[in-house]
């Protein structure tokens, strides 16, 4: 059987479940209402319309774009190690392993600038409402990314494979965008991204910066040391250290890239520096003027030595630790 | 879905309480800072700051959400606005929001507001905070 020829005919999964998305989101704005939690960030007009676009967006580069990535994929399958076959513990494989290097794409575009300018946009909305899944990048191939599928293709998983288990997986991550599910029976919480763990994911309390990066399985997080669980006394406050002042989607997909290229193309800079502003962290400058989440970390800690080695947080810090530096970076 | 958003009162613009209401959202970003003096505009969408160590805070109404900024002296163009009383047309150089028309009380409160962001701190200040 040539697999090539059978698997391509898999359902994008997304696609059917677009009728859901929109029910769910308004359930969601009903329940937002009718419950009048003031407290929550809730929907906005212009928030939720640039969110939507960002969906659209997001698929119409995937039609254009992920042709490139997939037929890389394809080719490379031709080198695979084994042979699976199409069993159910194939698939069940993938959407596992799958999850892991989600886990790591996702950890490594908040650590490396130059994936951060595709996925910052993901992070842009100051709310937190099932809409804010749909926020998503228009230049996520641009990155490279999908190297990371790689191992997995040689490995023998068909990229068809890949991306249909994906797609139950981009699924899974449209629910935990919500405010209006607390936390969940403990052994979820243990086992499963839940809308609690994902809070702390978008959140910018220092104390969740660069927290809780799964997709499906919170046990990754877990197991490499960067679960941080939601505190009733630090409730997640949305969006990015500097928020941005636009609902533009352009200029919501696309201003990191500037600000990136501005920085690193700036005079007076060495080769290493301008490298430094396109693959160190987000917040990461050549003289040491911005502050990145461990400066805000040890910030924090500084202002409130009392939290010091709390999940997401240093131990104790200098008393003059990083008071240089004055702005939080991108 | 975003007209039932609107309908159901999503368009709601923020507005910035006072001026304890302006410090403390400033606050939330920049821990740090040390705050001498709030300028509210008179719509209430904006809050600028004088910091003690010269440089400026802002507090801007985005939708029904606030950004906050720490200015150098000098790394915003701000100036009275020719056309209407009280106003200040600021240029920030930022993407995301490159322009702004702030609308105070008065035109004694514009000129001084445009002068809070004029470059008169030394250098090495405006360097570090670059």
């Amino acid at each position: 059987m040539d697999l090539s020829q059978v698997i391509p005919d898999f359902p994008d999964v997304t696609q059917f479940a677009i009728p859901f998305f929109i029910l769910a989101m308004l359930a969601e704005l009903a329940y937002l209402k009718l419950s009048r939690t003031g407290n929550k960030a809730g929907f906005e007009t212009r928030d939720t319309l640039t969110s939507l676009l960002m969906g659209t967006g997001n698929v119409v580069a995937g039609m254009i774009f992920g042709v490139v990535s997939y037929a890389a994929l394809v080719w490379l399958w031709q080198y695979r190690v084994f042979d699976l076959g199409l069993h159910w513990w194939v698939f069940a494989a993938a959407f596992l392993l799958d999850d892991l290097r989600y886990y790591w794409y996702h950890r490594i575009a908040h650590r490396v600038r130059w994936v951060w300018a595709e996925h910052v946009n993901h992070h842009s909305s100051q709310h937190y409402n099932l809409s804010t899944a749909l926020r998503q990048s228009w230049t996520g191939l641009f990155t490279g990314m999908f190297v990371l599928q790689a191992p997995l293709v040689l490995l023998g998983l068909h990229p068809a494979v890949i991306a249909f288990t994906f797609g139950f997986n981009l699924i899974y991550q449209f629910w935990i965008h919500t405010e209006a599910i607390g936390k969940m029976w403990k052994p979820v919480e243990l086992v499963f991204n839940t809308p609690s763990h994902h809070r702390v994911h978008h959140a910018t309390n220092p104390r969740y910066l660069d927290a809780n990066f799964a997709g499906v399985l919170i046990i990754w997080d877990r197991m490499f040391g960067t679960f941080v669980e939601e505190l009733d006394e630090d409730m997640p406050r949305y969006g990015i250290v500097k928020n941005i002042g636009t609902f533009n989607p352009l200029k919501v997909a696309f201003h990191e890239w500037v600000s990136m290229f501005r920085d690193a193309f700036q005079p007076g800079l060495t080769v290493r520096q301008r490298l430094g502003y396109l693959f160190m962290p987000p917040g990461w400058s050549h003289d040491g003027s911005r502050k990145g989440s461990h400066e805000l970390k040890a910030d924090y800690v500084r202002l409130n030595p009392e939290q010091a080695g709390r999940p997401g947080l240093p131990g104790a810090v200098m008393p003059d630790a990083g008071k240089e530096a004055l702005v939080p970076g991108e | 879905m975003v007209l039932m958003v609107h309908l159901t009162g999503g368009s709601r613009i923020a507005e910035i309480a006072g001026e304890d209401a302006a410090k403390a959202r400033f606050l939330v970003d920049y821990p740090e800072a040390q705050i001498a003096r709030v300028i509210l505009s008179a719509d209430r969408r904006d809050a600028v700051l004088e910091l003690e160590d010269g440089h400026v805070g802002m507090v801007h109404a985005v939708g029904s959400n606030y950004l906050t900024r720490f200015v150098n002296r000098g790394e915003m163009a701000a100036v009275p606005s020719a056309g209407e009383d009280g106003a200040v047309d600021l240029d920030t150089g930022d993407i995301t929001w490159p322009r702004a028309q702030m609308h105070f009380a008065d035109d004694e409160t514009a000129r001084a507001v445009a002068g809070m962001f004029a470059s008169t701190l030394d250098q090495p200040a405006n360097k570090r905070a670059a």
